[in-house]
């Protein structure tokens, strides 16, 4: 009986030896890559908060809506930001032990400042952007057989140390939606901190162009227009154009989609690599 | 006669060389089961004392974890980037501050450099510790950049265990 006893003891704590081995082994290669893991994504998303405040844009995904708030144009040479901020990462951020680079989707490293000046939403390809990093005009563009995910624009837009002139939008010329051709339900309104102006049109044809006349600020030569759909044959892209003449604004455009599976990036791939892990993704 | 040939057929057994030799030469090791137990008690004993490693690396995890979050809520705030053109004893103050934030067995070393966009040797350190380093460190950075100030900065946090 002493002999069972002793030989059950014996096996239940060599049992217990044996597993607490082996998970201890587990436990130090998972820590280290564990470290390694968030220390790639802390780092990821600390170079892409920095950039994205470069081009002075926020955007936010809630459900069907992606919010972009933007300042046009840009009053410091984002061109020029975007290249030091790269050369910036290189000298100062990355170390030995972290690999930090901007990327093309074919895994080519590239300058940041030869990125285009858009933002594309995916997986529809609709884009939202400006002519250059300038931002002296915003573009909403999309193909046609894409134009459905769209099921309304909202764009606010406001005055800087400006007064608005205008008493109302008037949309000249206005092409109303029509049957078999796509429609985009478009809300326009402008601000100036007092004074709202708000368009009475909702709905437009894309397959024809519509654009506002000058809306004028009270303080000399400045004033924005806004242009809706096709405009000329040879750029049937164009969803919303923004145009600026001497006049600073802001702008807040919410785009509901009908659908929740979509999402909006850089034309750049932010790459950090570790010897344990790497975070290769589209900025 | 009979009995005195039996008793020769016995002695002639065991007068036979190999087998005597072996008998006689015979040495054996036993493993009791006691000895067993009491080597695998040993064993235990040793594996307690290396556990004292794994228990470090749990620290490990867990200051970085502290610091990384540190520096992530701080910038999410805008902190340094209300730092960028404040006075070198303002920032130092609130860096202070921060660490001391910090759960009551940690402390800190906070430091923040801010560059001039377009001339990085143009640049601006601010410091802060709250107690004398010791034991392991770990050590988390975080970028930031300031548009209309064209300024870039690193914040680095060191933080151990009291």
């Amino acid at each position: 009986m002493k002999g069972i006893m002793y030989t059950v003891a014996t096996f239940l704590i060599f049992l217990g030896i044996t597993t607490y081995v082996y998970m201890n082994l587990n436990f130090s290669e998972n820590s280290s890559s564990l470290i390694s893991s968030e220390r790639i994504f802390r780092y990821w998303n600390a170079v892409d908060s920095g950039m994205q405040n470069l081009v002075n844009v926020s955007t936010a995904k809630k459900d069907f809506v992606l919010e972009i708030n933007d300042s046009l144009p840009a009053e410091r040479s984002v061109k020029t930001l975007l290249d030091r901020y790269g050369l910036f990462v290189e000298q100062f951020f990355k170390d030995p032990t972290i690999d930090v680079r901007f990327e093309d989707s074919s895994g080519n490293k590239v300058e940041l400042e030869n990125m285009e000046s858009k933002l594309t939403i995916k997986p529809m390809n609709i884009t939202y952007g400006w002519d250059s990093w300038g931002k002296n005009e915003m573009e909403i563009r999309g193909l046609t057989a894409n134009l459905g995910f769209i099921q309304s624009i909202n764009l606010s837009v406001r005055f800087v140390n400006n007064t608005i002139a205008n008493n109302s939008i008037i949309w000249s010329p206005y092409k109303d939606c029509r049957a078999n051709q796509p429609c985009l339900n478009f809300y326009l309104s402008v601000s100036d901190g007092t004074k709202t102006i708000v368009s009475d049109k909702t709905t437009f044809d894309l397959s024809r162009g519509s654009k506002t006349e000058l809306i004028y600020c009270t303080a000399g030569d400045c004033w924005m227009r806004v242009r809706v759909g096709l405009w000329t044959a040879e750029d049937p892209q164009n969803i919303i154009k923004i145009e600026l003449h001497n006049l600073n604004i802001t702008t807040s455009t919410r785009i509901k989609m009908n659908t929740t599976e979509f999402f909006a990036n850089y034309p750049a791939i932010l790459a950090v690599r570790t010897a344990f892990a790497e975070k290769v993704e589209f900025l | 006669m009979e009995i005195i040939k039996r008793k020769k057929g016995k002695e002639k057994f065991f007068s036979f060389p190999r087998v005597s030799f072996l008998l006689k030469k015979r040495k054996a090791f036993v493993i009791t089961l006691d000895v067993f137990v009491a080597v695998l008690i040993a064993i235990a004993m040793g594996l307690v004392i290396t556990n004292m490693l794994s228990l470090r690396m749990n620290d490990k995890l867990a200051s970085n974890a502290i610091a990384n979050d540190m520096l992530a809520v701080l910038h999410k705030k805008g902190e340094f980037n209300s730092y960028i053109g404040m006075q070198q004893q303002q920032v130092e103050t609130k860096l202070l501050e921060n660490l001391n934030l910090l759960p009551a067995q940690y402390c800190g070393n906070f430091s923040i450099t801010v560059y001039d966009a377009n001339d990085f040797s143009k640049r601006e350190n601010f410091q802060a510790v709250n107690c004398e380093k010791q034991g392991d460190i770990s050590r988390v950075k975080r970028i930031f950049s300031d548009y209309s100030k064209e300024k870039f900065g690193i914040a680095e946090l060191e933080v151990w265990l009291k």
